[in-house]
Formats: C-alpha cells, sequence, structure tokens
C-alpha cells in the first residue's frame, strides 16, 4: 500500500469512484484508509508498508510447505442472490489452498476498478470480504488499488493471492486416484452456474437460485482428520465437475464412472438446464470439493461431511476404475454409457 | 435508440426442409422436428411432410427420453402405415405455437427470395430479411454490406450428411481436418451437430478406420 501512517482518520466523501481515486494522491489515500484498511481491519495491512511481513517460526508450526495460489474475479452481476464478488473473491482462493490439503493463512487483493462505481458498492464488496475472511480464519494484508477508464474494465475486477501451509503427511495430488477409490462430492452441483444465469434476468424464471458460494477449509480439515490419505481433492469451479473428474482420470490414467441417478441436483437447476440445454455436469459451482478417496475409508469421511454446515448433502457420486483410460463414463438414468468429455469451448445454449 | 443495428441472418426452417425432401439423392425416412422452434411455429408449417412427402414427422424435446419416446413414436407410425405429425413435446410445444411471437416476426421479419445455407446452397426463400419498416435497424441497409460469397469448402460434405446420403465418419474430413476444434463445417461447429456428436461420443479411432476400409474397398 501506497499510503501515509494513518496518523489521522480519513473520510471518502466521494459517491462514485473517480480517476483521482487511482492517481495516489489524496484522493487515493482517503480511498484506502477509509474503504480499504478500516474495512479489512488487519494489523499487517494497518502498519502501511508496501509488504505483509510473518514470522517463519509461526508459520512452521501448521506444518512442512508452503501453498501458494492466486486467482481473479470478474463475475458479472457483482451481486448476485447468495453471495457477491467480494465473498467469491475470498472463498474461491482459500478454496483453491484448502483442496492442497493447506490450512489458508494469508490472502492479498488487488482491485481494478471501473471509474464510476458507486462507493458504496465497493464498501459493501469489502465488508463482505471482510467478514468472509473471518469466517474462513484468514487475514487480507496486503493490497493494491487501480482505477481504469470507463469501459476498461467492467465495474470491478478483484484478484486475490493466497498463502497456506500444509501440514507433515498430507499428500493430495491428482495423479493419486486409482481403481477401487470412490469419488465423494459435497452436496448439490451447478448451483453457482445457474445462479449466474438467473441473475443475469434474462430468463424471468420463478425460482430464484441461490449460489453455493462459501469456504471449504473448516470441511477440508474435518474430511483430513479421519482421512489423512485423502488422494485427489479439487474445488469444481468453472468447468464444473465434469473438467476436474476429467483432469483425474487424465492425470492418474484411469477412468471415472459417474452414476447420474446419484449425482445431487435441486429441481430448479434442472429445470433451468432443460430449457437451454446446459448440462449440470459443466455448470460452475463455488463450494463444492470433489475428494477422490480409498473406498474402505469413505463412510467414515462423509460421515465428518455430512455432519458438517458445508457437507450437509454430500455423497459418493463417482468410482474409480481401470478402463476406459484417461476417460470419465457416466452412467445415465436410463441404462446407457455417455462419455463426459472437456469442453472444447464455452457450453452453448441450444440452437434450435 | 440510434447505435444498435441488425444484421439479419435468419432463416426459416420448411423450405431448407422442402429443398432436402426435394434432392434426388435424399434418403431421409423421417423427421423429429425441432422443439424450440415448434414452440413458436406449432404444428402446422410441417403438414407438407405427411402430406405431400408422406413422411412421419414427430416434434421432439431434447433431453434423452425425449428422443428416445420419438423415435418410438417414429417407429410406431412406419409399423401402423400412418404418416402425420405427432408431437411427442406437448408439455413445451403447442398445436398452434406462440401467436404474439408469431405476430413479431410478421410485423418485423419478411420472406428474402433466396438465402445461401452451408452444405445446401441457394435455397428459396430460406431466410428472412427486415422490413422496410424497421430499416433504422436494419445493417444492410445502414452499412455497406457487401454481399459476399464464401464457398463451402469442396471436401466438406455437411450437404450429404444432412440429406442422409452419407454418415457423417463416412465424411473425408471427418476426425482429420475437420474437428471440433478446427471445423470445417456446420454440422461440427455446434456441440449438436451431427458430425460434433459423432466426433465426441462415438468410437473415434473404429470410425475413423472403418471409413479408410471402405475407401480401400471402393478404390479396389
Amino acid at each position: 500500500m501506497n499510503a501515509e501512517k494513518p496518523m489521522r482518520s480519513r473520510k471518502l466523501r466521494a459517491d462514485t469512484i473517480t480517476l483521482s481515486h487511482g492517481s495516489g494522491g489524496k484522493a487515493m489515500r482517503d480511498l484506502i484508509d477509509d474503504v480499504f484498511v478500516a474495512g479489512f481491519d488487519s494489523p499487517e495491512l494497518n502498519t502501511l508498508e508496501d509488504q505483509a511481513r510473518f514470522d517463519m517460526n509461526s508459520l512452521l508450526q501448521f506444518g512442512d510447505r508452503l501453498a501458494m495460489t492466486t486467482d481473479s474475479y470478474v463475475v458479472d452481476p457483482l451481486f448476485f442472490p447468495g453471495g457477491d464478488i467480494g465473498k467469491l473473491a475470498v472463498t474461491g482462493t482459500v478454496n483453491d489452498l484448502a483442496v492442497g490439503g493447506a490450512i489458508p493463512l494469508y490472502l492479498s487483493c488487488g482491485m481494478i476498478i471501473e471509474e464510476g462505481l458507486a462507493v458504496e458498492d465497493l464498501r459493501r464488496v469489502v465488508a463482505s470480504m471482510k467478514a468472509t475472511a473471518d469466517e474462513c480464519g484468514v487475514r487480507i494484508v496486503t493490497g493494491d488499488t487501480k482505477v481504469v477508464h470507463r469501459g476498461a474494465a467492467d465495474k470491478l475486477f478483484i484478484n486475490t493471492a493466497g498463502i497456506g501451509v500444509i501440514p507433515a503427511g498430507i499428500n493430495v495430488a491428482a495423479q493419486r486416484a486409482q481403481p477401487g477409490d470412490v469419488v465423494i462430492c459435497n452436496g448439490y452441483i451447478g448451483d453457482h452456474g445457474a445462479a449466474i444465469v438467473d441473475a443475469r434476468g434474462e430468463l424471468a424464471m420463478e425460482n430464484t437460485i441461490q449460489t453455493d458460494c462459501a469456504p471449504l477449509n473448516s470441511l477440508i480439515q474435518a474430511m483430513l482428520e479421519v482421512c489423512p490419505d485423502i488422494h485427489c481433492m479439487r474445488d469444481a469451479t468453472r468447468g464444473g465437475i465434469a473438467t476436474v473428474l476429467n483432469e483425474f482420470a487424465e492425470s492418474s490414467n484411469c477412468a471415472i464412472r459417474i452414476d447420474e441417478s446419484s449425482l445431487p441436483i435441486r429441481d430448479a437447476v434442472r429445470g433451468m438446464c432443460e430449457i437451454l440445454g446446459l448440462d449440470p455436469l459443466y455448470l460452475a459451482n463455488e463450494g463444492k470439493v470433489i475428494a477422490v478417496v480409498p473406498a474402505e475409508k469413505a463412510d467414515a469421511i462423509l460421515q465428518v461431511m455430512q455432519a458438517h454446515p458445508q457437507g450437509e448433502y454430500s455423497r459418493i457420486v463417482a468410482e474409480v476404475v481401470a478402463e476406459p483410460k484417461q476417460r470419465v463414463i457416466l452412467k445415465t438414468r436410463f441404462g446407457g454409457d455417455r462419455i463426459v468429455d472437456m469442453l472444447v469451448g464455452e457450453q452453448l445454449p441450444r440452437i434450435c | 435508440v440510434k447505435n444498435f443495428s441488425l444484421f439479419c441472418n435468419h432463416i426459416t426452417t420448411v423450405p431448407t426442409i422442402k429443398a432436402v425432401l426435394d434432392s434426388p439423392d435424399m434418403r431421409i425416412d423421417a423427421f423429429l422436428a425441432p422443439g424450440h422452434v415448434s414452440m413458436v411455429v406449432g404444428e402446422e408449417p410441417f403438414q407438407f411432410i405427411p402430406q405431400e412427402y408422406h413422411k412421419p414427422i414427430v416434434i421432439t424435446g431434447f433431453e434423452p427420453l425425449d428422443i428416445l419416446q420419438s423415435i418410438y413414436m417414429v417407429i410406431k407410425q412406419f409399423s401402423e402405415q400412418r404418416c402425420e405429425v405427432e408431437n411427442q413435446y406437448q408439455r413445451v410445444v403447442p398445436k398452434s405455437g406462440n401467436t404474439p411471437a408469431l405476430n413479431a416476426i410478421h410485423e418485423v421479419y419478411e420472406l428474402r427470395d433466396f438465402f445461401e445455407l452451408r452444405g445446401l446452397g441457394s435455397i428459396d426463400h430460406s431466410g428472412v430479411r427486415i422490413r422496410k419498416e424497421y430499416a433504422e435497424f436494419d445493417a444492410e441497409q445502414k452499412f455497406n454490406v457487401p454481399n459476399l460469397k464464401i464457398a463451402d469448402p469442396k471436401s466438406c460434405q455437411c450437404g450429404e450428411v444432412i440429406k442422409g446420403v452419407i454418415r457423417p465418419w463416412q465424411c473425408k474430413v471427418f476426425g482429420t481436418s475437420c474437428s471440433p476444434e478446427t471445423p470445417m463445417g456446420a454440422l461440427m461447429v455446434s456441440s449438436e451437430g451431427a458430425c460434433a456428436a459423432y466426433y465426441n461420443f462415438g468410437n473415434l479411432p473404429e470410425l475413423l478406420e472403418k471409413r479408410n476400409q471402405s475407401e480401400g474397398a471402393s478404390a479396389a
């Protein structure tokens, strides 16, 4: 952060963000002090140095390896049923750390703001990031702000990078799936993708679909406590669970068979998919972990998952088999087998 | 609104099906009619297919069970020696279509004399253009749109696939120079195109092997 010590508290009085808020002058200091430093309220950020600093020994108490990740968030609209871009920017990066078995600790926050954004919207996003970070037990420790000309960005883009520590003995990797393993998912799939289509208001559907946007780190910690030997784990975001399962099948050189009748899909999501010709297997999720686990550990893992708020509807959705290698096969409700491939491009609605 | 214009490339279903049915090498036995088109136009426009061409046609939904049921309905028509328009997709498609939508279409669009379709060439009345009452939105009126003609690649056999003359995998470029990543013909572009479906869900090595064998046989 390029700002001086907060000797006196500064107030941002503007209603909308203008280019002056990114110029490095007083307007920018007011924005950083009043919106970001006050909003995120973390000791590392409050020092207003150009970088956050960590004590190595305190990191060592969590494990023996550092994990680091970054992700950018460009969702439109900024606010949608059940979440907003701020919540997404925290949970997305926290989840990317958590699925590696890491305990997420610190986040950075880079904001690219389009000139004209309402300050009130920005405050809401920051408050949402802070609340979500608190829920996840992580701190936002460093940040950056840019304001760009109208049209050069869409309202607000957020980048967060995250650092976590992987406890000794945990080794989650996409190439570790083996025949006999089972695949567990922590609940209804496709909610986020469907909620975003719905929130854009182009369909005027009767039901409101809520995003599943949620942090997964505490659920995953509980899973790793009963089974430190979870073989593979990813959060099924863009590309849906189909993409994650294809990545596992490819990396592990095995096949994964999904049982369609075991897939948890809400009626509202299924209905929207039928109208538009979308496949819920490819719809984005923001709070779904897909874990490949040894079959004999599945019951114990499911038990702790179902007792957790993020895992109430957890179930086994697929199994790992030897053949056909690097393929994902869906056993359909009416008894057929369908190849579930990676998407080539975007999923497109039906034409005729 | 001054800064909105539309370059209209909408096509019509009935003249296109007619052109396919009139082509001498056509090998189609029956039709599954598109559900969303039918939701707007209703059952009536398809009546010429059983009446003039004596082919069964079933308006069909999109889910796997819809398709299965519609194929069953087509086969039933054959076995009972009937041919008529049947509507499997009744939960969405009303018999008379969507009148407000049809009125809106007629208000804004009129038939073109002819339109060029990929794989099938120029077909009379197979496209629509914007009526002169809406010329202020018509890109063809507002801008100088060159009348570009882009010929189908010579090796592309989409037309023969559409007419049932060959199966997708029998096309010379299927799976080699024409794939979903680099499509040459319309049927490979959409995930719902016949060629894309064969490519994604068929056994590709087996299909290519089969094609090479039949090519070898015909060469011998």
